[in-house]
């Protein structure tokens, strides 16, 4: 069996108290292979940024086993998931999220200076990451003066900073025209290999890039396919 | 550590956001900060003022006759009064360094107003009949007595006597003269008038107008001693002795001696002038300390509110902050960071604006200060009598740097608890 970046068993999440309690999410048993691009599907609702905030190590579940990178994130303190963040995950949002009075470089910096990088070794590698997203030309830009696709491969590049083992992005070209949505695509999916990378999305182009994709419906797998391949029945 | 220095520059760049808030956070601190330092170059030099009263009064001794207030023209007559020629043996007292001889009476006027007039030597200190162990009085126009006055007929006024006779500051001229009823003498309590007509007496030259801070003791006029002993008759007797102790810790020695040499005297030491002091000026020591808390909560206040907008409005960065790795303590060290700068820039409009403007606006704040709790005049005699400095000494700067940490501390405190509560994915979805 080859090596998994992910393992989760039995992971229930609800939200609220008394009458408003729902339980957005529960996942019997999921796991991924290292260094493929997961897509997560469906509709409005049914638990992908749930399920993408308890795997990016930013939400606790309410119960159940999660192993994310060779961490098991159900049993790490507050302090310790932060450590997670820094080094294990990069984070890809919907509305690119960067510090709007930080230029592209620093924004890039910024997340390999808490991992604890000297100046010099963070500046060297957002530099390097700026060019391999095409912005080095844009280094010095506010995210103000950026286009939507150009914030979000600054996002991109500050996911990757800390060499993380694992992409995470939410809705990545949700805010995006479909032109620039494409570009986004083929640089999250370039990744796979070096990287595991999950993504949840409406987008069809994604779900068609993906090694596998899981359908949510209700907080619950519905199924899990493997483009290309017979599809597997999801286990319940 | 390259996160902090990243921070702090992050910090810098996050004051600028909305710069017309923090302008307005500046333009409120700032003034506060200055009246902070105003407010210590205040009490520090009433602080000065203090010690110097109490060392003052503290080797000072007042004789007086048994049982009197040694007013020349009381019941009983001259005869109730020290006799003159003691002082040779008082100056000879070992620790006695300076002898006082003083004169008083005591001077009804029309409209039933009580006057004192005072007999002392040239060079002596001017003090008034009552509180007379803190010092003299401050001139307020005119001259100090010469040597050269004694015998002469010369009179120091206090402002509100002189307001009696139509004297003010505004149209004093040195040299004025008044007609003094002599009452002892004369019989029945006459109307002192300034003017040309005598009136049974003799006229004096009013060279100089006083200000005691009080009603009573500005109804009090000084005349050079030889002159009061001629007019009062009061040649051979003395009012009360006032003796200056060379050290504090030799009043005791010295008060024995007196008692001793001289049973019929009552003594009088440090504890009458101690009171006086420790109730006027002890007061105002805690309305300087009062401030400078007040100061600290305003300034921390006004910071506090900036920060508690900003932390509001930027829920959603931090958030994210946390979601790519920041901890909470890296958190801490911004916010920190923007409340301590913004405090700073206060602190440094605050200094800036005391080191060019200190010395005017200083004197208007003691008196909007200080002076509120002083009565009359005082507020501005007092002031002048003081030695203050208004120049940011670096006392004053470091003072400004605490005060700083304490505003910025006090300011960043929301935020914090902000931060602390802050779960990334409640950010993230706000
Ligand atoms: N903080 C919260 N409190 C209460 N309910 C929540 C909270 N966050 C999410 N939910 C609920 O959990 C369920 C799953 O939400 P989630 O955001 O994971 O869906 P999603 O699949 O990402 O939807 P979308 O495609 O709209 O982003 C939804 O019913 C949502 O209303
Ligand atoms: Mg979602």
């Amino acid at each position: 069996m080859s090596q998994s970046i992910f393992e989760m068993r039995a992971v229930i999440k609800r939200y609220g108290v008394g009458v408003t309690r729902i339980e957005a999410l529960h996942i019997v048993e999921l796991d991924a292979a290292a260094g493929g691009v997961m897509v997560l599907a469906g509709p409005s609702g049914s638990g992908k940024s749930t399920l993408l905030h308890l795997i990016g190590g930013m939400d606790r579940a309410n119960s159940g086993e999660l192993y994310v990178a060779g961490n098991s994130l159900h049993s790490l303190s507050t302090a310790e998931l932060t450590v997670f963040r820094r080094h294990k995950v990069g984070f890809v949002f919907q509305a690119f999220n960067l510090m709007p009075n930080l230029t592209a470089l620093e924004n890039v910096m910024l997340a390999a200076e808490f991992a604890g990088l000297s100046s010099k070794e963070a500046k060297h590698r957002a530099s390097a990451l700026l060019e391999r997203v095409g912005l080095t030309k844009r280094a010095d830009h506010r995210p103000g003066q950026l286009s939507g696709g150009e914030q979000q491969r600054v996002a991109i590049a500050r996911a990757l900073v800390n060499r993380p083992a694992l992409v995470i992005a939410d809705e990545p070209t949700g805010n995006l025209d479909s032109k620039t949505g494409a570009a986004i695509i083929e640089l999250l999916t370039s990744l796979k290999g070096e990287q595991s990378v999950i993504i949840a999305s409406h987008d069809e182009r994604i779900a068609a890039a993906a090694d596998r994709v899981i359908h949510l419906a209700d907080g619950r797998i519905e199924r899990d396919e493997v483009p290309g391949g017979a599809p597997q029945k999801a286990s319940v | 550590m390259p996160i902090q220095r990243f921070l702090f520059r992050y910090a810098w760049r996050n004051l600028w956001r909305v710069p017309g808030r923090t302008l307005l956070v500046l333009a409120l601190t700032g003034p506060v900060f200055l009246s902070l330092l105003l407010m210590l170059a205040n009490s520090d030099a009433l602080e000065g003022q203090i010690d110097r009263l109490e060392s003052e009064t503290a080797t000072l001794i007042q004789l007086r006759g048994r049982s009197t207030f040694g007013h020349i023209n009381q019941a009983g007559g001259l005869n109730k009064l020290m006799p003159a020629s003691i002082e040779s043996a008082l100056v000879r007292l070992p620790h006695v360094i300076r002898v006082e001889p003083y004169l008083v009476a005591i001077e009804p006027i029309a409209g039933y107003y009580m006057t004192l007039h005072i007999g002392v030597r040239p060079g002596d200190a001017q003090r008034l009949a009552t509180h007379g162990e803190v010092g003299g009085v401050d001139l307020v126009a005119g001259r100090n007595f010469t040597s050269a006055d004694d015998g002469d007929d010369v009179a120091l006024l206090g402002l509100d006597y002189a307001r009696k006779m139509g004297i003010t500051l505004d149209n004093f001229r040195p040299g004025e003269s008044m007609f003094i009823k002599d009452v002892l003498r004369d019989g029945e309590p006459g109307v002192i008038k300034v003017g040309t007509r005598s009136i049974g007496g003799r006229p004096f030259r009013i060279v100089g107008l006083f200000s005691s801070g009080y009603s009573f003791g500005d109804n009090q006029m000084f005349l050079p001693y030889r002159t009061f002993q001629r007019h009062y008759g009061a040649e051979g007797r003395v009012s009360k002795f006032f003796l200056r102790v060379d050290k504090a810790v030799n009043v005791d020695t010295v008060t024995a001696a007196i008692r001793n040499q001289f049973p019929e005297l009552d003594i009088i030491t440090r504890a009458d002038g101690a009171r006086f002091i420790s109730s006027a000026l002890g007061t105002m020591r805690r309305i300087g300390r009062i401030w400078l808390g007040a100061t600290v909560l305003l300034a921390g206040a006004m910071v506090l509110f900036a920060m508690l907008l900003a932390a509001d409005e930027r829920i959603r960065e931090l958030g994210t902050l946390k979601a790519v790795g920041a901890s909470t303590p890296n958190l801490a060290i911004l916010l920190i960071s923007e409340s301590m700068l913004l405090a700073g820039l206060g602190a440094t409009l605050g200094g800036t604006l005391y080191a060019f403007f200190g010395e005017i606006i200083g004197r208007s704040f003691f008196k909007a200060t200080f002076g509120v709790y002083l009565p009359g005049q005082y507020g501005d005699s007092l002031l002048d009598n003081m030695l203050v400095s208004y120049s940011l000494s670096p006392g004053l700067v470091i003072v400004l740097v605490i005060a700083t940490t304490l505003v910025g501390g006090l300011g960043s405190l929301y935020a914090l608890y902000k931060v602390h509560r802050l779960s990334p994915v409640e950010a993230l979805r706000s």
